[in-house]
Order: structure tokens, then C-alpha cells, then sequence
């Protein structure tokens, strides 16, 4: 156990210094971030009624933008991370280490919890300035922690399915970008579930994503839920606890199959 | 050294890049879409189609696909100019082309006109559908204006994409200042937010950008527009660029001195 | 006759930081180079030999015009290499990265046809050109007119890469380490055809390589380097012949006698070892052309038989080791 936090420590120290410290990605993705959000949130702004809310508004795009980053953060910080060790050499060092991909994992994602954090407040800025402060309340803290473990061990699920289909398969950047951005919108993550059209809504209820994305909002914004908590809790936990299992089988067996056939290899993009 | 050897040889690369990898095909004629489908479907999830009509004077849908065409349009052959100091950089090209005696300038000029013309023919299966859905036949000779507009946009933008391309691949990790400008590029093109809407400071700003002008006459178009505006406004759009023409010269310059003072990187 | 390549004193400092810590930090100069001064004529191929971090490739570069020295000069066809850096630019072949430098999606062919675009070569010049290069250096046999860069082997970058110095027919050519990591038979290809463009085309190469073996294979004459700086200059046996490093005879013999007994009267230094009934003999001379005749006779006196003989030379490691010393 100890080796494996000092392995933890030794990933999370590596990513800090290069990443965050040394090469001052960190304020330049975050202003990238800022920016990238004022593009997409000023045309959603034409749609509002001027007689709505605008702190309302406010919360709704702080809630949706926050889910969203958590889903980026899946798919480029943690399946994407497969991709450039496959670029750099490194999969392979990894893999002949022996020290597996938990500790790896284990060690970007504090990381990528306060890249999170960083660009919320951000956010939070950015939106107080268009709209107003965001009108958030937590009214449960319990369920709004349960939420934020649901949907980060769905998308751990999720960056291990496809980081897995990275390693055989070489799939592109641009699949990867499709993929980040179609997910969160199909799965409602971004809106209501009660908003979204019929089709949309049955296809987002048959998968995990969307059920802590529910309590998330309902914790934050009081916005009806197109189920009970109860219900929605006890759902979205089977559903997670299923897609882990499925995930964590499924990336194994990838390691297998490149263990066979050997790693891919990937563009640029 | 002739422009059009060396335009031929950049058509032959980037062709070669773009039907060689599929995925980069199909970004293009999926990006316009990707981008509007999902500022409508949050727009129509947070709002309604009815108060966009009234604060903007036209539907979303058209508006949305729309700018997104533009958008790419415009900024695909910036990309190119913005992206290919970093790609050549990376994969070792950058020594060979400096050490080259071609005319850098005329290199960078010749480098987004390639991607630009596929773009452009791109804008018969991305906009072209729409406006036929929404305005019947006249949606056709609608699509040829706004396709003509959308690549005077480009080209007047390509001096200010090679006088900001030399200053800032002159940083180091330039790749950090890139991910800034591109988003900034596209905030004060006013294509998704029209510039009207935009806050003093912004709009200023937005002046400034060669391609601003004719986003702005596209969606003008869109609404209904006076003769006179397109004359201003596409004047104004090629004056401007006119003037970040030396800049461009300068600045190019300056990123081939500055690199061979550092060392140009063989990688 | 204006000298092909002519480098005065050239002097290259870098600025590296050395990182005490996360975020401490302390700059520090590293000089590259420190005075180097040599000539290349054409119709020769000079080779630059010396360890990594020697200042090789910094050399290379300054004469590419890839980087400015901070004092001294350097001409290139007669043409200064921070002033006139668009003829010296006209006039030069480059290879530099024998793995890079090539654009993944784009054919060997499509790729030179790309890069004499920016040498002003077009339509039929070009295409000729390439069709000779490509068949020079086998690559039409090769695959390099249809497969992808991406899909070359490391002996056809190579090969390409080379291509591409002489896209332009240029007269003066700089090769940077160009048979790093191939295969023997693709590097002896590469080497082969330096030799006849030098020779027979009379162009001037500069050839930067850290292989000794390489270099005398290859060179007219060398240049050692070490440190930033030019130790030693000459051909590959006139350096040899400045060091004091003694020759040896080695002689594998079979007998029943005494070697002391035979060699009693040889006033050079010998050693010997058996192993099955084998004797290697090995004598220390400075002119083995003395001594081998009588030696030999001596054995075949004494009963013995001489299975094989050998005269070993220093070798151009010795050379350097030799200089390098007396430089630091």
C-alpha cells in the first residue's frame, strides 16, 4: 500500500511540475477555457427571454459547463493520456515496469480535479459578469458529494472503455473529439432530462451518465427531476457499478490484446 | 520564385494530408454542424427558438449553421498559417524549409489557399442543405453569395494571420499562445455572438479583424440589407487587410531571424 | 580558387538553465564552441569526427544558416553565412535528421516534388531530377515512389533524406551524422555515393560523424573535435602517423618450442599467451616493416608454424583519445 501512494505521489509530483509549474499550462488553459466558454455561452444567451431570470440562467450554464468539464476531463486528461504515452514511448516502459495503470491514474487525477476547480471559479466570474452570480444552493451536501462519486467513477468507466479502445485500435484525436463533445449532450448531461426530447430522454436513461447528472442538478438548481432521488440514486448506482465492472474487464483485455498483437500506432491527430 | 510552383506544391501536401486521413475529412464537413447543434440544442433546452427571431431578426437554425460555416471557413486557412510553424516544428520540416531559399512570405500566403478552396466547395453539403430547406430555390444562389463572401473573409484575413503567426511562434511552447488566440479569433469574428450585441471594448476590437466585415455583411444578408453596406463593408474588410499586409512582411521576418538566432530545432 | 567552405575563429555560446528545483533555477553560458577555424575545398569529402555535445551539429548549422554564431566568420561558397543568407541558402544541401524532417502522409516522391517547390525547381526540371535521384539511391526500388513516408524503413528515410540534399544539385553539401542507426549494407550505400558526388561531381561535403571507422572509410580529410574545439587535422594516416602509439605484429603459431627462447634477442616489447597448443604472439614495434621478416623467420627456424599474421594499426579512436587528452 505504501509503495503504491508513493507511486501515486511520484505520478501526481511529475504531472504538477511539468505541466502546472514548468511549463505554464496551467494559466494558459485556463484562459483558453475562459474563453472557449464565452463562445459558447454568449449565443445561448440570444435564446433566453429577457423576463427570465438571468441568475437562474446563470446557474443553469455554471451546472452544465461543470459537467461538461468533468466530462473533458475524462476523455482528454484521463483516456487521452493512453494516447500520448503511445506517442511519447512511454506505454510500453509502463507496461514492462510492472507497476500497473492505477497508480498512473491514481496520480493525474488530483490534477485534474483542481484544473477543475480552477477554471469553475473562472466560470463562476465570467457568468457573474454576463448574467449575475449563478443562483446555486447546495441542499443536500450527502447527495451532492454521492453525485460528484457517481459521475466520476462513470467516467473513470468511461475514459477506461475509451482508453482501452485507444490502446488496439490507434482511434484519432478526431474521434476522440466527436465522442467528447456528442456524449455529454446525448447522455443529458448538459440539460434537464425533462428538457430534452422524447427519444433523446429514453436513450439518455438507459445510460449511466445521466443519473448523476440529475442528482447534480437537483442539488444545485432545485430543477425537477424526471424521477424520484430515491429512484434516481438506487439507478444510477447499479448502473455504475455495472459499467466499472464492464469497463475494468474490457481495458484488461486490451492490454491483453496488445500484450499479442502490439501497440498501435497513432497520428498527431 | 513563382507563386504557383509553390501553391501547387502546397495543394499537393495538404490534399495528400486531407484524403490520406480520413478523420481530417471528415472534420471538416462535420465541424459546422457539431458546433451548431450543440449551441442550438442547449439554446432551445435553456430557451426558445421565438426569443432568438426577436433579438436577432432570423431563425437560429440558419443563423447557427451559419456562422459555424463561416466560422471554419475563415479560420481553416488561418489554422493553417497559425498551425504550420508548430507541425513543421514537430515533426522536423522547420530546418529544411528555412534553410531553403524560398520566400517565406510568399510560402505563408500560398499555405491556406489550399484547405480554404476544399472548405469552401464543403459549403455545398453543409449550408446549401439548409438554406434550400429554409428559402427554397433562392437558398441555392443564397449559398453562392455567402460561399463567395466566406472566402474573401479568409484571404483578407491571412495578413493578420501571418503578422500574429510570426510574433508568436517566436515564444517558446507557442502551441499555449495559440490555444488563446484561436477561441479570441473567433469570439471577435462576431459570427456566433453578431458584434452588435457586443459590449464597446469588444466591438472595437472586432473592428480591427479584416474578416469581421464580412461576417457581419453575411448576416446582414441574412436579415435584409440595404446596397450601400456591402460596398463599406467589403471596402473597409480589404483596406484593412491591405494594411496588415507589411505587417505580415515584418513579422515573418522577424520569426525567421529570431529562430535562426535561437537555432532552428532539427528534432 | 575561392575555397568551398571557409570557417574563421566561429565562437557559439549557449544559454541553458540548470534547475536547482521546482522553481529554483540558475542560468548558466555553455560554449559550444570556441574558436573553431577550417576549410573545405571542392571535389573533397571533410569529416568532422568527434563525441556527442563536441559542437558537430552546431557547426552544421551555423554553415546552413539554421543558427548565428556569436563571433567570428564563416563562408559558404564565398558567401558570408549571417549576411548573404539567401545565396549561401542557394548553394547548400542539408541532412540533418536521417528519422525526421518528412511529412508522414506524403509519398518519397511527393515529398521531394514538396521540397523542390521550395528550391524554385518546377514541372519538368523538378520531375527529372527527382527520377534520378529516386533510382540513384534505389528508392524506385524501394517502394519510394508509392509508399507513404510514414511506411519507410529507417534506411529509406535515409536514403531520401539524402535525396533531398541533392535535390538542387547543389555543389556544397552538409551531412549531419547521415548513416546514424542504419543497417550496414544501407549505410555502406550512403557512404558510397559521398564519395562519388565529392569525386567525381567535385562537390564539397562536410560529413559530421562520431564512427571512426566511418570517417576513414569515408574522409579525405579529417577534423577532430572535441570541446568546441579542432584538436587535430590531417588524413586519416597522417594523424595516425603523429602519434607515438606503438604498431603490433600479432602472429598465431603452432610449436613445440620455447617462445622466450626465439624472440630472446628482439629488443621490442612482446607478450604471448597460449590456449590449445595455439600461441598469440604480439610484438610492439614502431617499424613492423623491420621486424616481421625476421621475426617469421625465426619461428619457422625453430620448428614453429605461422597460422596467420597480422599488423595492426592505431586506429582513428587512438588518434582522437591521443588528441583529446592533450587538448584537455
Amino acid at each position: 500500500m505504501l509503495k503504491l501512494i508513493k507511486r501515486v505521489y511520484m505520478v501526481f509530483k511529475a504531472y504538477a511540475v511539468s505541466d502546472l509549474l514548468r511549463s505554464k499550462g496551467f494559466v494558459f488553459g485556463l484562459v483558453s477555457m475562459s474563453i472557449w466558454f464565452m463562445l459558447f455561452i454568449s449565443p445561448i444567451i440570444l435564446f433566453i427571454d429577457s423576463s427570465f431570470n438571468p441568475r437562474v440562467a446563470s446557474a443553469y450554464s455554471f451546472t452544465a459547463i461543470l459537467i461538461f468539464l468533468f466530462y473533458s476531463v475524462a476523455t482528454w486528461d484521463w483516456a487521452a493520456e493512453i494516447r500520448w504515452m503511445i506517442n511519447d514511448g512511454r506505454l510500453e516502459y509502463y507496461i514492462a515496469s510492472g507497476s500497473g495503470f492505477l497508480c498512473h491514474y491514481l496520480g493525474i487525477m488530483p490534477i485534474s480535479f483542481i484544473w477543475i476547480a480552477m477554471a469553475m471559479s473562472i466560470n463562476y466570474l465570467l457568468l457573474t459578469v454576463v448574467w449575475g452570480p449563478p443562483e446555486l444552493q447546495i441542499s443536500d451536501l450527502r447527495l451532492f458529494i454521492y453525485g460528484f462519486i457517481l459521475l466520476t467513477t462513470n467516467l473513470v468507466s468511461y475514459a477506461l472503455v475509451l482508453g482501452g479502445t485507444m490502446l488496439s485500435s490507434g482511434v484519432t484525436g478526431f474521434v476522440m473529439e466527436i465522442i467528447g463533445f456528442i456524449t455529454p449532450i446525448a447522455t443529458g448531461g448538459l440539460t434537464p432530462l425533462i428538457n430534452l426530447p422524447k427519444p433523446i430522454q429514453t436513450f439518455a436513461l438507459m445510460t449511466p451518465f445521466s443519473y448523476p447528472a440529475e442528482i447534480i442538478r437537483y442539488i444545485l438548481l432545485k430543477s425537477p427531476t424526471i424521477m424520484s432521488i430515491h429512484e434516481l440514486c438506487i439507478r444510477g448506482t447499479l448502473y455504475s457499478l455495472t459499467f466499472l465492472a464492464v469497463s475494468i474487464i474490457y481495458f484488461r483485455y486490451q492490454l491483453k490484446k496488445i500484450m499479442r498483437e502490439g501497440v498501435r500506432v497513432t497520428t498527431l491527430w | 520564385m513563382s507563386f504557383i510552383v509553390l501553391l501547387k506544391a502546397e495543394y499537393m501536401l495538404v490534399y495528400s494530408e486531407v484524403m490520406r486521413r480520413k478523420s481530417a475529412l471528415m472534420a471538416i464537413i462535420i465541424y459546422p454542424y457539431l458546433f451548431a447543434g450543440l449551441t442550438l440544442f442547449v439554446g432551445f433546452s435553456a430557451g426558445s427558438p421565438q426569443s432568438f427571431v426577436e433579438r436577432v431578426g432570423i431563425d437560429p437554425i440558419v443563423f447557427m449553421v451559419t456562422a459555424s460555416y463561416m466560422i471554419m471557413a475563415i479560420t481553416t486557412g488561418v489554422d493553417d498559417i497559425l498551425w504550420r510553424p508548430l507541425s513543421d516544428s514537430w515533426i522536423g520540416t522547420l530546418v529544411y524549409i528555412i534553410a531553403s531559399p524560398v520566400n517565406k512570405l510568399k510560402l505563408f500566403m500560398a499555405m491556406p489557399i489550399p484547405r480554404l478552396t476544399l472548405l469552401l466547395m464543403m459549403g455545398f453539403t453543409s449550408i446549401l442543405p439548409i438554406y434550400v430547406a429554409f428559402y427554397g430555390l433562392y437558398g441555392v444562389s443564397l449559398t453562392i453569395v455567402v460561399v463567395a463572401l466566406s472566402a474573401i473573409g479568409a484571404l483578407v484575413m491571412t495578413p493578420l494571420g501571418i503578422a500574429i503567426s510570426g510574433l508568436m511562434h517566436v515564444a517558446s511552447e507557442s502551441w499555449r499562445i495559440l490555444s488563446i488566440v484561436r477561441p479570441l479569433l473567433f469570439v471577435f469574428l462576431g459570427a456566433y455572438y453578431p458584434r452588435m450585441f457586443m459590449p464597446l471594448v469588444l466591438r472595437l476590437i472586432s473592428y480591427s479583424i479584416p474578416s469581421s466585415y464580412t461576417v457581419e455583411l453575411v448576416q446582414r444578408l441574412l436579415i435584409g440589407i440595404a446596397s450601400i453596406d456591402i460596398v463599406v463593408l467589403l471596402g473597409l474588410s480589404i483596406a484593412l487587410a491591405a494594411i496588415y499586409v507589411p505587417l505580415g512582411r515584418k513579422s515573418i521576418n522577424y520569426w525567421e531571424k529570431k529562430k535562426v538566432r535561437e537555432g532552428v530545432k532539427a528534432h | 580558387m575561392t575555397k568551398a567552405i571557409e570557417v574563421r575563429d566561429i565562437i557559439k555560446r549557449y544559454r541553458v538553465k540548470k534547475r536547482l528545483g521546482i522553481l529554483k533555477s540558475i542560468t548558466e553560458f555553455i560554449d559550444a564552441l570556441k574558436g573553431v577555424s577550417f576549410s573545405v575545398d571542392y571535389g573533397e569529402v571533410v569529416g568532422l569526427l568527434g563525441p556527442n555535445g563536441a559542437g558537430k551539429t552546431t557547426t552544421i548549422k551555423i554553415l546552413s544558416t539554421l543558427l548565428l554564431p556569436d563571433d567570428g566568420e564563416a563562408y559558404v561558397a564565398g558567401y558570408n553565412v549571417v549576411e548573404e543568407q539567401n545565396e549561401v541558402r542557394k548553394r547548400i544541401g542539408i541532412m540533418l535528421s536521417v528519422e525526421k524532417g518528412f511529412y508522414g502522409k506524403l509519398t518519397g516522391r511527393e515529398n521531394l516534388e514538396y521540397f523542390a517547390a521550395l528550391y524554385g525547381l518546377d514541372g519538368k526540371r523538378s520531375r527529372e531530377r527527382i527520377d534520378y535521384l529516386l533510382k540513384l539511391l534505389e528508392l524506385d526500388k524501394l517502394g519510394g515512389d508509392y509508399k507513404l513516408f510514414e511506411e519507410f524503413s529507417l534506411g529509406m528515410k535515409a536514403r531520401l533524406s539524402l535525396a533531398r540534399a541533392l535535390l538542387s544539385d547543389a555543389p556544397i553539401l552538409l551531412l549531419d551524422e547521415p548513416t546514424l542507426g542504419l543497417d550496414p549494407p544501407s549505410a555502406r550505400k550512403i557512404r558510397e555515393l559521398v564519395k562519388d558526388l565529392a569525386h567525381r561531381e567535385n562537390k564539397a561535403i562536410l560529413y559530421t560523424t562520431h564512427n571512426m571507422f566511418e570517417a576513414e572509410l569515408v574522409c579525405d580529410k579529417i577534423l577532430l573535435i572535441n570541446k568546441g574545439r579542432i584538436v587535430a587535422d590531417g588524413t586519416p594516416q597522417e594523424l595516425k602517423s603523429r602519434i607515438p602509439k606503438l604498431k603490433v605484429i600479432t602472429l598465431d603459431i603452432r610449436g613445440k618450442g620455447s617462445i622466450d627462447k626465439v624472440l630472446k634477442d628482439l629488443e621490442e616489447k612482446y607478450e604471448f599467451k597460449e590456449e590449445n597448443g595455439i600461441y598469440e604472439v604480439r610484438i610492439h614495434v614502431h617499424r613492423p616493416e623491420e621486424v616481421f621478416n625476421e621475426t617469421v623467420r625465426k619461428f619457422i627456424n625453430n620448428g614453429f608454424e605461422i597460422l596467420s599474421a597480422r599488423i595492426e594499426e592505431p586506429t582513428l579512436e587512438d588518434v582522437f583519445i591521443y588528441f583529446s587528452e592533450g587538448s584537455s
